[in-house]
């Protein structure tokens, strides 16, 4: 009896402290870390080196502790170091703050446009790497300075971070060319013959304060930054590669000035090898049109007006698509991922092709087919200085 | 298997410490023949008690017999004594000439005393078993046996709605303490022949009335015997309440999960009998139990029955969801805080670190305070007087609320969630104790492991009630037979819940015979 009784005791006692114990070792109290929102990398003169710069919520009001970084806003604590790699400046840091850094809530990833010259590829690896760095983080590329960025505040959400997260979100409604997480980042960059593309936000002055803004897309090869998409360009992208869930289209013409606005857009894309070998890319776009807004037009029938309307649509589409296709024959850089649609569709011919892929793009033809179906006129039907049909 | 090893050391230890002694063995003798013995014996038995009142009369045609009449002042119908019995027997004057000789108690029973419920007996015991519970004891000089008279006739509560489940729609009358009302209460839903009442008198000082209530078909054997030996088995010296049946007939006594149903509504007993469960009433309690329970029971409530389908089902599931709530809601908050802060939504990150910023405890001492200090309010207005128990709303919504928060001893996000899983508890009234008591040990178990410490919880408990079968039906009967199905996680229309739960029902196992939709078509 005693000794069972020790037994029970025994069993008693250990089950609770085998929890207890073992338990806990990666307890982390929300008072003990800092919650990093935003990642900036920006070039330095030694040229081994790169800038790091952290941006960490502001959790306590009261704190105004200069240890935690000298530069601040209202939200927000922004730290800084030098270092080689991305881990040994967050190793640097760590002993700037008096908490836990805490990775996982990375909002953004931002590198300077100087170092984005100098070469992205090195520094995402970490970024893929740690247990604690996320892969749907975004990644940007700023022009000018990162630090600059990360220390602007939006004017409807105080840190950068969390504002730019909620502009992609936005713009995402209408296209999600803006939108590039780290692992769109890093597939792109493992496809053999495909030009990264990335964001690029921007300051702009307005009357004293300086807003955020994104523009244009920043196109990359095995090196670095090779040149910048403008907005027409970055259209034409947009259109390409399908990432357009609506937008509208600006027709500026003689007779008047009218916004369409597309939906319901179906895509079709098709490489073709015909017989001299020749590389052709078909793309077909199917969608619906709503008249938005009309301008002018005066004394021209309803049929007349959307007739014109429609042609002159598919030919703003037509352009915006060939602009951008100039561009990325004028770069050598295949950040339309035409490659990688004739390496899916012919695998065998792809072996011979890759080898001279950067000759073979600029013979690379692109055949577009629009069909615009006007489907709405809107509230009213004729603008208010047309004639009436009769 | 711990349990089980407590639980046995627990009964062998009982065992050597029982002490044989009967309080009764006294009284089982034969009355005597003579009325001042018996009289005298009365008195010795039941000492100078005040509210015993022994009324000796002489009758017959020429005052030739001597009678008493032994009952308690307050447990019997005095108007009924006088009318019923005195009356007709001292003014019949109509007695045989050679009355002495062959009178007896048949003929009183018989042809004088004008009441129903008479039975005769010769011993003792049942003679003070009868007084002692309300009858009048009838003695005559010169007779072995006496009569028990039932006059049962006191002050007691009517029938009121229940306090513990109000209902919207349905029945609103509710048991009382009074064992004939319970029992009849539940007779006049059930007016079949086949609904059976066993009787049975429990406690060696209570004398305590129970009554098992079933439908002979439905009810499965095997549980009825179960029950049957299990009541038999008592020992006690009192029965206060239906709760102390039912620590002592449980099958898990040290399980966490209640294993035997109550209820204060008849509708929701009839309706458990004819399920097949088998009712226990105890006197002297307006609870009564039904065995087998089922854990899916704890889910539905009465009115899930009387209002339409649809909106039953929205609730039911409401209810298994506000179960997890009332139980993870705290663990889950404290496992995201201190392990998880990768899976709170950014934002949401941001208010929870700012309001943990201004607290000075662990998360888990935090939730300990709101939790412990949220049992002790409950208690405190569960105890206290009407008037009273405002006072402490007060104190708990404004002290415990706010003042707590703004002084900075928990934050409140934390408030928020404790009474977030507080008021989830409220659904579920009958997993009331499991939930509080889970709450807590899923609360270290998520401070200990995060997550982990979540699941293996979770796991260990739904091995716990997997393991359970009160009286031989499995505590998830419902979920293990897939025709239960039709009245678990939803309720089925009543007019496709043809057949009775299958863990449950014996023979009968159709509620009715063939398939109608309410509007005739098929």
């Amino acid at each position: 009896m005693v000794i069972k009784k020790l037994i029970l005791f025994k069993i008693i006692v250990i089950i609770p402290i085998t929890f207890i114990l073992t338990g806990c070792w990666d307890n982390k109290e929300l008072d003990t870390i800092s919650i990093v929102t935003g990642v900036g990398i920006d070039a330095t003169e030694d040229e081994d080196k790169i800038e790091f710069i952290l941006q960490i919520e502001r959790v306590s009001q009261h704190n105004t502790s200069p240890l935690e970084g000298a530069n601040t806003n209202d939200s927000s604590i922004i730290l800084e170091t030098e270092a080689k790699g991305i881990l040994s400046a967050i190793e640097k840091l760590q002993k700037q703050v008096t908490r836990d850094l805490f990775m996982h809530h990375n909002q953004a990833v931002i590198f300077g446009k100087e170092q984005a010259e100098k070469g992205i590829k090195p520094y995402i690896d970490a970024f893929l790497r740690q247990q604690d760095m996320r892969m749907e983080t975004l990644v940007f590329v700023a022009e000018g300075k990162a630090k600059d960025i990360l220390h602007n505040s939006m004017e409807q959400d105080s840190a950068f971070s969390s504002g730019i997260t909620r502009m992609v979100d936005a713009t995402n409604r209408y296209s999600e060319s803006y939108s590039v997480r780290v692992l769109d980042l890093v597939s792109m960059i493992i496809e053999e013959t495909t030009a990264p593309t990335i964001p690029i936000v921007r300051l702009e002055e307005h009357e004293k304060e300086l807003r955020l803004l994104l523009s244009g897309l920043a196109i990359f090869n095995d090196g670095g930054l090779i040149g910048q998409l403008n907005e027409i360009e970055t259209r034409g992208y947009t259109w390409i590669m399908d990432k357009f869930k609506t937008t509208f289209i600006e027709i500026d013409i003689e007779e008047g000035f009218s916004n369409l606005n597309i939906s319901n857009i179906k895509y079709n894309l098709e490489p073709e090898i015909n017989n001299e070998n020749k590389l052709i890319i078909s793309l077909e776009i199917i969608g619906d049109i709503v008249i938005s807004e009309i301008q002018g037009f005066d004394n021209m029938t309803v049929k007349a007006v959307t007739d014109t309307l429609l042609e002159e649509g598919k030919k703003v589409i037509n352009r915006e698509i060939q602009t951008c296709f100039n561009k990325s024959k004028e770069l050598n850089a295949d950040f339309l991922r035409f490659g990688e649609e004739f390496h899916k569709k012919f695998p065998k011919q792809w072996e011979e092709i890759k080898n001279n892929w950067n000759d073979m793009y600029q013979e690379v033809e692109l055949s577009t087919k629009i069909e615009l179906n006007l489907i709405d006129t809107g509230k009213i039907v004729n603008s208010l200085n047309m004639k009436e049909e009769n | 298997m711990l349990f089980s090893y407590i639980m046995k050391k627990i009964v062998l230890w009982q065992h050597y410490n029982k002490e044989e002694h009967h309080d009764a063995d006294y009284l089982e003798k034969d009355i005597s023949m003579s009325l001042a013995e018996n009289i005298e014996f009365f008195r010795l038995i039941l000492g100078d008690s005040n509210d015993i009142k022994i009324h000796e009369f002489i009758f017959g045609s020429n005052c030739e017999f001597s009678g008493v009449l032994i009952y308690i002042d307050g447990l019997v119908d005095n108007l009924e004594i006088t009318e019923s019995i005195l009356k007709p027997i001292i003014l019949n004057k109509n007695f045989e000439e050679n009355a002495i000789e062959n009178f007896t108690m048949m003929n009183l029973k018989k042809s004088i005393i004008c009441l129903g419920d008479i039975t005769e007996s010769s011993i003792y015991s049942n003679l003070f078993e009868g007084c002692l519970s309300g009858n009048t004891i009838l003695l005559v000089d010169g007779l072995s046996t006496g009569l028990v008279i039932s006059t049962k006739g006191w002050e007691k509560r009517s029938v009121t709605e229940p306090q513990t489940e109000s209902v919207v729609r349905g029945p609103r009358e509710g048991f009382t303490e009074d064992f004939r009302t319970n029992t009849s209460l539940i007779r006049r839903r059930i007016k079949s022949p086949k609904l059976k009442m066993e009787n049975m008198i429990i406690g060696r000082k209570t004398y305590t009335n129970i009554c098992i209530a079933y439908i002979e078909g439905v009810a499965k054997p095997e549980v009825l015997q179960t029950l049957r030996n299990r009541l038999r088995a008592i020992d006690v010296d009192s029965i206060m309440d239906s709760g102390y049946i039912e620590q002592y007939i449980e099958d898990y006594p040290f399980s966490i999960f209640p294993t035997i149903g109550y209820s204060e509504k008849p509708d929701v007993i009839a309706a458990k009998i004819l399920e097949g469960r088998i009712a226990v009433v105890v006197d002297g309690s307006p609870f009564v139990l039904t065995v087998p329970m089922l854990f899916v029971e704890s889910f539905q409530s009465a009115e899930d029955y009387y209002v339409r389908p649809i909106y039953a089902s929205l609730i039911r599931l409401m209810r298994f969801f506000a179960y997890f709530i009332a139980i993870y809601a705290v663990p889950g908050f404290i496992a995201l805080t201190t392990f998880h802060q990768e899976l709170i939504p950014t934002t949401l990150l941001f208010t929870v670190a700012k309001a943990r910023e201004a607290t000075p405890f662990p998360a888990i001492i935090e939730a300990l305070i709101m939790v412990i200090s949220f049992e002790i309010l409950r208690e405190a207005g569960l105890r206290l007087p009407r008037p009273v128990g405002q006072a402490i709303s007060i104190v708990g919504a404004l002290i415990m609320g706010d003042a707590a928060v703004s002084a900075g001893i928990v934050g409140a996000p934390m408030v928020i969630t404790v009474a977030i899983g507080a008021v989830s508890e409220f659904i579920i009234p009958d997993q009331g104790d499991s939930i509080s008591i889970l709450r807590i040990i899923m609360m270290f178990l998520a401070s200990a492991l995060g997550g982990f410490g979540l699941s293996v919880g979770f796991l260990g408990v739904l091995i716990h009630l997997a393991i359970l079968e009160p009286f031989g039906i499995p505590y998830f009967a419902s979920v293990k037979f897939s025709r239960d199905q039709q009245d678990s996680f939803v309720r089925l229309p009543l007019w496709v819940m043809e057949d009775r739960p299958k863990g449950l029902s014996y023979i009968d196992e159709k509620r009715k015979k063939t398939f109608i939709p309410p509007n005739g078509k098929k």
